[in-house]
Order: structure tokens, then C-alpha cells, then sequence
């Protein structure tokens, strides 16, 4: 994945290497355009004042000769000849690549600005030739691209560190409410809470998520409520329908056929009591209602448990192995661990075969516990409210582990199912 | 010789109607019907019961009459039902109070069992069930020296957890003797297998299907007490469970 700065970083890069690259060519001919009209220049001023200097001179022939001798010694750039018959013409300017004649062991050719033009002296016809050395193309070329991809590097650099100041600065606010998003839990009900800004776009951005949490936050809360006031309702005609069944249950005069429709009756409404104060634990425990937390032996919370499950074992004629010497301490509400133990127990028992077995095991921060099971559960639907596995369960409240996961997830303790040789295995990690 | 005794029988319920006549019970019960049936379900030979409907009525019942037992529920219009409980605790009466709430809140349960409440019961319950904590609350505030209860030929130590019929001693599992007292406290009344496998396991009973248990436990009960021989008073109810005949 990109970081979402270091797009528009390369961009930049590639956009300033492309401008860098394409101005080498028009400095260097740019340059060479100005060299060569500074050197035209200078060769026609040059040779206005020899004119003018070889017209004052008023030579004879023979000075003269001697004069354009000594000058090809010692101004060999400037040449002076002496043209067989007057042949006029105009000034001309040339470039021209030849070794330099005041390195005569040289043998590389060096460019050279020459002008060439027709005088004559007494009488005589005489042509001169100025050539002044300028900087080959190529040289310019180097040194000017040399200079250009330092600058590019330079800039390149620049960008770099600029986008790390700019990312660190300016994004501050953008990574606070990318931390805060992450951090957001809906059933923790905390607001979500950023910081003011002076960045128009984050701090809109900083508002749409406040109202975007907010609102969640409400319909979580109206969601929560509901569940809690519904189970709440349901409690009052639920006791009225217990203490109806309970009061026909007294007539005498009742016969068998009614007596097997009440027994009927009596098997959904515990479930549907069941239900009910399922739910009112799951919002309770959510709405962090829970709050008398004390030291607690988890050794001692299943003893109870098995205590008080002895008789549905017994029943099924189940054996309960249970493996635990040390003593563990937890320190939670004693309510929701116990409810969290009956829950896992009360599954192994009703899932469990006629004189099958049940394993607990208890080491250290670890709990396991097993039954004997065909194949594996749904994993992923196991704890979810109401996903059971089996319809034609009559007894589940499909809360169960719905709660088992509530409970350790309000502890920060960590709940897994596998099925592993014929076994369920819940475990628990309380650490 | 056969009225003599006859009249002797008169007598005796007589005089144990009289001395349990005088149990008279408050339901502070907001929920009209089901304070109702709780009367319908508690009132015999041994109880009477009063209904206050709302806070004011409780406030003044409460002032006015004495009660052996006042079954209390929290959440009353017009008042907190934990209100009541402080002003019986200022009127420094000896009142068994049970505490009914739909609120199933621990912090109610622990408050109400701090202002002097004896016991709790959470809605819905069995009748049974609170039948049977009733009579162990009036047992408890009557006979707090002795701690015993006599039943025909059948006494029961309290203290001891201990059971004899005549000078024989009846030894019974915890589940047995629980079943017992339960069993005592719902005399004549039909005792559903759900409601006597709550009593026994507790709250969680609901989480399974079958109780098959108590059956066991009513049937090893029942020969233990005819071994020691005493009459056979649980009957089999079919298809529901079973009664503490009179």
C-alpha cells in the first residue's frame, strides 16, 4: 500500500526530473546564442580598430608586409592576407572547429568565432580573418546538465523532507481521528472526542465523524435500552403467567388430559423466562451494570457449579473429570463469572450423550471445558445471539454463549471453541 | 367413642387454626393481579393475607397493623419500595420481610438484605417457592428459641439439620431434607417438578429439560420417612408432580 503523501511526492519528483531534464538543451543553446553574439561582437570591434589602426599607420608596402609578418607571429588568431586582385565582399561570421594554434601540441579541435573580412591598402587587396575561441557545445552541455540534476537531487531532497514536516504537522489531525476510529468501541459509549484544527477539510472531517459516532453511539443506546426495557416489560406477565399455571396446578379437579397441557405449558415458559433474563444479563453487562468486583477462587466458582449441576450429571449418568489443583484468583463480579462457569457447564451437560463424559480442566490462568461431541460446531456463529445450531432444542436460550463472550469481553478474557478428537473444547484465558 | 374422638380432632385443628391465624401477611404488590394470586396461592387454615396496591397504602397498612411477613416489591408507584424498608426498620418492627423484584438487580438485593430485608426472590417465580420462603420466615420469626418444627409425629431440628419421627432418626441427603422443609411449607398444595428442581438446583434449573432428579430424590425421601414409619403424605400428581397430603 501507498502512504497517501508520497503520491502526489512522486508526482512532484517526476514533474521537476521531466521540466529539469527539458531546460538543459535551452540553456545551452540559449547560452551559446549569447556567446556567440558577445564574440561577434567583440571580433568586429576588434577588427574595426585594426582597420583604423593600419589606416592611421600610413605603412609602406614594405613596413606593411613586415607589420602582417610580425602580426601572424604574434597574433596568429588574427590573419592577415594578401589577396592576389581585389575581390570585395561583405562581412562574414563562421564557426569553425579546428586545433588550437596557441597549443600547438594539442591536437583535439576547439571551436573557434570567426569573422572574415575585405580591406584593402594601398592599393593592395587584403582579406582578415578574426577567430575567437568559444566553449564547445558539448562542454556547455555537461557542465550545464551537471548543475541542473545537482539541483534536481537537491530538490528532490527538499521535497522529501518537506513532506515528512508536512505529513507530521498538517496530518496530525487526520492520524488523531484515524486513532480515535480505531480505538471506537460502540459498546464502550464513549463519545469519540477530536481536537480543533485550523484545516478547513479536517476540520469538517473531525466533525462528520463526532456526529457519525454520535448517532451511532444513540441508536446503540436506544438498541441497548430497548432490549432491557422490553425484557423488563415482559417480566410482569411473565410472573403472572407462572403464578396462573401455579394456581390451576392446585384444582383438584383438573384431569389427566389437563394436567399433560399444563406440563406442556410449563416447558416453554421456563425457556421463555430463560430468554428473558438472558437478555436482561446481556444488557446489564453491556451497560456495565456489573460492577461489584471482588477476589474470587475460580477453583471454588466451578466446585459450586458442579455442586449445583450434580443431579443433571447424575441423570445422564455423565463423568465429570475435573482436573484442577491450583487455585486460581480472578478478581470480576462474582454474579457474571458464576454465570459465565454455569453457562459452559450447563451447555456440556445438555449436549452431552447418556454416560458420556465431561472434562474440566484448570491450569493456572487456562480453563478448559470438554465434552463428547459427533463433529464440529459452526465457529463462527457460536457465539452469536441466537444462532443455534440445533432447532429442535427446546431448552437453549440461544444466549448462552452469547453471554459466556460478553462477560469475557468485558474482562479482556479471551473465549475460543475447537473440536479436536471427538471433543468440544471451550477454552478460556483469564489472564 | 367415636364422637369423643371426633371431637378431640375438632378441637385440635381448633386450636392449631388459632395459633395459626394470627399469621397475617402483606403483599406490597403494585401488579393487582399477581398480588392477587399470591394471595390466592398463600391464603389457608394458617395464612391471611393484605394487599396494598401503591406506596401511600403500603406507608400506611405498615403503620397501622402488625404483620408476621410482608412480601415486598421495589419498584411500587409513587415511592421506592426500599422506603418502606427503612420506615419498618425505624418502627423497629420484627417483621419477616421478602423483598419481590421484577428489577433482578444485585445492588437491590444486596441494600434490601442491608436495610433488614430477610429474603429476596426475583420475578417470575413459583409460588411454591415463595410459599414455602414465607413459612421458613414466619418459622424463623416465631420460633427463633426453638428452631424446631413438630408436625404430627415427624420433628425437625433446624439447628441440626436433623429429622426424626417418633425417637427414630431419619438420616437425609442436604436434597432430601431441602425437599422436606419444601414440601412442609406447601402442605395440600400440588408441587410442579420444574418448581421443586428450581428449589433444588437453584435459578438454573430452567437451563435443562429434564428433572428426572427429583423424582429420585421425592421417591429415596419417601421410603426413608415410611422406613421410619411414618404415613406416606407425598402423592404422586400425574403429569405434574407432587402433593404433601393433609
Amino acid at each position: 500500500m501507498n502512504r497517501l503523501l508520497h503520491k502526489p511526492l512522486k508526482a512532484f519528483a517526476l514533474y521537476a526530473l521531466i521540466l529539469l531534464l527539458g531546460s538543459i538543451p535551452v540553456y545551452v543553446l540559449v547560452m551559446d546564442h549569447i556567446w556567440n553574439n558577445e564574440l561577434d561582437e567583440n571580433n568586429k570591434l576588434r577588427l574595426e580598430f585594426i582597420k583604423s589602426q593600419l589606416d592611421k599607420g600610413h605603412f609602406n608596402e614594405t613596413e606593411l608586409n613586415k607589420v602582417i609578418e610580425n602580426w601572424s607571429i604574434l597574433q596568429p588568431d588574427i590573419r592577415i592576407e594578401k589577396l592576389e586582385k581585389p575581390q570585395p565582399f561583405a562581412d562574414r561570421y563562421y564557426s569553425i572547429e579546428r586545433p588550437s594554434i596557441l597549443e600547438p601540441e594539442e591536437e583535439d579541435l576547439e571551436r573557434f568565432r570567426g569573422l572574415e573580412s575585405y580591406f584593402e591598402l594601398e592599393n593592395r587587396a587584403y582579406r582578415i580573418r578574426i577567430e575567437t575561441n568559444i566553449e564547445e557545445l558539448d562542454e556547455t552541455f555537461a557542465v550545464i546538465s551537471l548543475i541542473t540534476l545537482s539541483f534536481l537531487v537537491i530538490m528532490v531532497i527538499g521535497f522529501v523532507l518537506l513532506n515528512r514536516k508536512i505529513t507530521k504537522q498538517s496530518w496530525r489531525p487526520f492520524y488523531q481521528s484515524l486513532q480515535a476510529l480505531k480505538s471506537f468501541e460502540l459498546s464502550k459509549g464513549q463519545k469519540i472526542e477530536l481536537p480543533e484544527t485550523d484545516i478547513l477539510e479536517f476540520q469538517e472531517l473531525h466533525h462528520s465523524i463526532e456526529e457519525m459516532a454520535a448517532k451511532a453511539l444513540a441508536s446503540y443506546q436506544q438498541q441497548k435500552s430497548f432490549i432491557e426495557n422490553a425484557s423488563h416489560e415482559l417480566q410482569t406477565p411473565l410472573a403472572l403467567l407462572k403464578s396462573k399455571i401455579d394456581l390451576l396446578s392446585q384444582k383438584t379437579e383438573v384431569n389427566h388430559e389437563v394436567r399433560d397441557l399444563i406440563s406442556a405449558i410449563n416447558a416453554p415458559l421456563a425457556r421463555l423466562s430463560r430468554i428473558n433474563k438472558n437478555l436482561l444479563v446481556l444488557a446489564k453487562v453491556e451497560s456495565e451494570q456489573f460492577q461489584s468486583d471482588q477476589n474470587l477462587n475460580l477453583k471454588q466458582v466451578i466446585d459450586n457449579a458442579l455442586l449445583l449441576f450434580e443431579d443433571y450429571m447424575d441423570d445422564k449418568e455423565l463423568q465429570c473429570h475435573f482436573d484442577g489443583s491450583q487455585s486460581t484468583l480472578l478478581y470480576c463480579d462474582p454474579f457474571l463469572v458464576e454465570t459465565l462457569i454455569q453457562n459452559l457447564l450447563s451447555n456440556a451437560i445438555r449436549h452431552s450423550k447418556n454416560g458420556s463424559g465431561i472434562w474440566i480442566k484448570l491450569n493456572g490462568s487456562l480453563l478448559e471445558i470438554a465434552n463428547e461431541g459427533q463433529e464440529s460446531l459452526e465457529t463462527d456463529k457460536l457465539f452469536q445471539r441466537f444462532s443455534r445450531n440445533n432447532s429442535s432444542d427446546k431448552v437453549s436460550s440461544g444466549l448462552g454463549l452469547a453471554i459466556v463472550k460478553e462477560i469475557a469481553h468485558k474482562y479482556h478474557w479471551q473465549v475460543s471453541y475447537s473440536f479436536e478428537s471427538s471433543r468440544h473444547i471451550f477454552r478460556l484465558d483469564f489472564s | 367413642m367415636n364422637g369423643h374422638k371426633g371431637k378431640e380432632q375438632i378441637l385440635n385443628s381448633f386450636q392449631f387454626d388459632l395459633f395459626y391465624c394470627s399469621m397475617k401477611i402483606l403483599i406490597i404488590e403494585d401488579e393487582s393481579e399477581l398480588a392477587q394470586d399470591m394471595s390466592t396461592f398463600l391464603t389457608n387454615e394458617d395464612y391471611r393475607c393484605e394487599i396494598a396496591s401503591d406506596y401511600p397504602s403500603a406507608w400506611d397498612k405498615v403503620h397501622d397493623y402488625e404483620y408476621d411477613c410482608i412480601l415486598l416489591d421495589l419498584m411500587l408507584p409513587g415511592g421506592e419500595g426500599l422506603k418502606i424498608l427503612e420506615e419498618l426498620k425505624a418502627l423497629n418492627r420484627s417483621v419477616g420481610v421478602i423483598i419481590i423484584s421484577a428489577k433482578n438487580a444485585l445492588d437491590d438485593k444486596i441494600k434490601g438484605l442491608k436495610l433488614g430485608a430477610d429474603d429476596y426472590l426475583a420475578k417470575p417465580f413459583h409460588q411454591a417457592e415463595l410459599a414455602a420462603r414465607v413459612e421458613s420466615i414466619i418459622r424463623r420469626k416465631q420460633f427463633d428459641s426453638q428452631n424446631k418444627i413438630q408436625y404430627q409425629e415427624l420433628s425437625i431440628d433446624l439447628n441440626a439439620k436433623s429429622v426424626w419421627v417418633h425417637e427414630t432418626e431419619v438420616v437425609l441427603t442436604r436434597k432430601e431434607y431441602n425437599l422436606l422443609l419444601f414440601f412442609l411449607g406447601n402442605k395440600g398444595r400440588v408441587l410442579s417438578k420444574p418448581a421443586l428442581a428450581e428449589h433444588l438446583s437453584g435459578d438454573f434449573a430452567d437451563m435443562f429439560d429434564s428433572h428426572d432428579f427429583v423424582y429420585a430424590h421425592v421417591k429415596n425421601l419417601k421410603r426413608k420417612l415410611k422406613e421410619a414409619g411414618y404415613g406416606n403424605y407425598i402423592q404422586t400428581i400425574y403429569g405434574t408432580g407432587y402433593k404433601w397430603e393433609l
